[in-house]
């Protein structure tokens, strides 16, 4: 039985792994950081 | 003016809100239905079926709540008056019919975490738990008796539920989930960890991400897609709107579905590497493909779990207190958010207390849910859990979508208010999502749903049987909700009072 995972499934596994945790990192950053920071902006403008 | 409870802090919010949507379904459901419709090419599906569905529902809940300040049923009644208030309704007797068989299953959860600890279920995992746990009965329909072995923690289960739930909103559901969901977070990855390491775990691995895609030109699997969004967020059963009703006025609406919909799909995607790379674990060890060892629900957890961790080459126990710690802490903040919906709902309906309100609706659903725990319980959980998901909370979803979006034409106020408050803007995608592509999808959810159940039986289950509990659950919770509708609000001036007032349409 071969032990390994084939390109396609690694790709796919990255592929899901990028979209959907990186759609909750950024989603917190803009949260916590991003949106102070524009609010802050438009206070000072 | 009314004196509404509140979220201590926005986080306190969103991990309700995804305590709420993770639940049973991502660990169990969710890696079978991949691996079942195309493997990693299931992953564009279910991307899309995400972002034009759930979370354009999401951030659709979350506006009626947060707008009209009110459970479900208050909500829609602020919202158009008797016409939609039967949607909060019916939303809600989903909700409790739900709650009923979820908290059975976390009592299977809380006595396998203390069973892992000697393995207690032996040589014959399936043995063990059809007959020794559950005593189950020979044939569908045969009730028999309590089953004191599963009666007892169901019991500790709902003490648990009512106590926190007396608690209130910010020192009862918050506080739990404070606690709940960071522990849930890192036992869940330890779970995962030590299963990646195990022998064999990269065939799982291949078989789960492998992309068959061929797969994508086949509407069902698109449809499996859509369902398993629909079921996995907590939408459509009255739960988001209850919760975004006790947001503070100036709270994000967006960005926090945003963060709900990801979070719950992160955890769905690690579930999906622990529970394939322990099945490829098994494969290699008995010589089999995987296929012949996948397996999901019940069977995966209470079943091929304990056979897996039986063969495991070291920290058997302790890897398996963990991973049903992991169920028990997950279905307890889903179960939490489920009866949430029906003591607001009593509480503002009948101006009631919420001491009274929280007795009264955990205890009916507490006295209901010992139906489970008799010989027969698991053939009627099964078909109650089939028809109120499929024709109950599938059902709702389509009727709230079409009326809120094409009858009542309300997408443009709630867009209004969504923008007003939240950091993301919404555009023509969520407009879209919402009056085209989510009903398109859901009305063939709908007709291949109608096709299957008129060709076959589900399950093969017998129709006299199929009579006794599937529709008349799915069928109940409906006129429940016209009868509840028909009822007069007791307070006039909590109906009236604290939201804002609808200005602009679609």
């Amino acid at each position: 039985m071969d032990n390994g995972m084939s390109g396609s499934a690694i790709l796919m596994m990255l592929v899901g792994v990028t979209i959907i945790w990186g759609g909750l990192f950024l989603s917190i950053f803009y949260a916590t950081v991003l949106s102070k920071f524009r609010k802050k902006y438009k206070t000072e403008q | 003016m009314e004196n509404r409870s509140q979220w201590g802090t926005r986080a306190g919010f969103i991990l309700a809100a995804v305590g709420s949507a993770v639940g049973l379904g991502n660990i169990w459901r969710f890696p079978y239905v991949a691996y079942e419709n195309g493997g990693g090419a299931f992953f564009i599906p279910y991307l899309f079926a995400l972002l034009t569905a759930g979370i354009p529902i999401l951030i659709m809940e979350f506006t009626i709540g947060h707008k009209y300040r009110g459970s479900a049923p208050l909500s829609f009644f602020r919202l158009g008056g008797k016409k939609t208030e039967f949607l909060g309704w019916w939303g809600i007797f989903v909700s409790f019919v739900i709650s009923t068989y979820y908290a059975v299953i976390i009592a299977w959860a809380m006595k396998y975490t203390i069973y892992s600890f000697n393995l207690q279920w032996g040589k014959d995992p399936e043995g063990f738990f059809f007959g020794d746990v559950l005593k189950l009965a020979d044939n569908p329909g045969d009730v028999g008796g309590l089953v004191g072995g599963v009666a007892l923690p169901l019991l500790l289960v709902w003490a648990i539920c009512f106590v926190i739930l007396l608690g209130g909103v910010k020192k009862g559901i918050e506080l739990a989930n404070r606690i709940f969901i960071p522990v849930l977070f890192i036992l869940f990855i330890f779970v995962v960890i030590r299963a990646i390491t195990l022998d064999g775990a990269m065939v799982g691995l291949d078989a789960f991400f492998k992309p068959d895609l061929e797969q994508l030109t086949n509407p069902r699997v698109w449809v499996a897609a859509y369902g398993h969004i629909f079921f996995s967020l907590s939408i459509a059963f009255a739960i988001m709107i209850t919760y975004a009703s006790y947001l503070p006025k100036k709270s994000d609406i967006t960005n926090n579905a945003f963060i709900t919909g990801f979070a719950n799909s992160s955890v769905e995607l690690l579930a999906g590497i622990g529970v394939f790379a322990v099945l490829g674990f098994m494969a290699t060890q008995q010589g089999v493909d995987v296929s012949e060892v996948a397996a999901a629900g019940v069977g995966l957890a209470f079943v091929v779990f304990p056979e897996i961790i039986n063969q495991m080459p070291g920290m058997n126990g302790i890897f398996g207190a963990f991973f049903f710690l992991s169920l028990l802490l997950a279905g307890i903040t889903s179960l939490i958010s489920i009866c949430e919906t029906y003591i607001a709902g009593l509480s503002d309906k009948f101006n009631i207390s919420r001491r009274r309100s929280v007795t009264i609706g955990v205890g009916l659903s507490a006295a209901i849910s010992m139906l489970y725990a008799t010989n027969g319980g698991l053939y009627f959980l099964d078909a109650a859990d089939y028809f109120i998901n499929q024709f109950g909370i599938a059902v709702i979803g389509l009727v709230e979508v079409i009326l809120l979006a094409w009858v009542f034409r309300k997408l443009g106020v709630f867009e209004q208010h969504a923008n007003a408050v939240s950091d993301i803007r919404l555009g023509w995608w969520w407009k879209l999502s919402l009056t085209v592509i989510t009903p398109l999808l859901l009305g063939t959810m709908m007709f291949f749903l109608i096709k299957d159940n008129i060709a076959e039986n589900y399950e093969g289950y017998p129709t006299s049987f199929l009579w006794t509990i599937g529709w008349p659950v799915a069928i109940g919770a409906f006129v429940m909700s016209i009868v509840f509708t028909a009822f007069k609000w007791k307070d006039n001036t909590r109906v009236s009072s604290d939201y804002d007032e609808d200005k602009g349409g679609l």
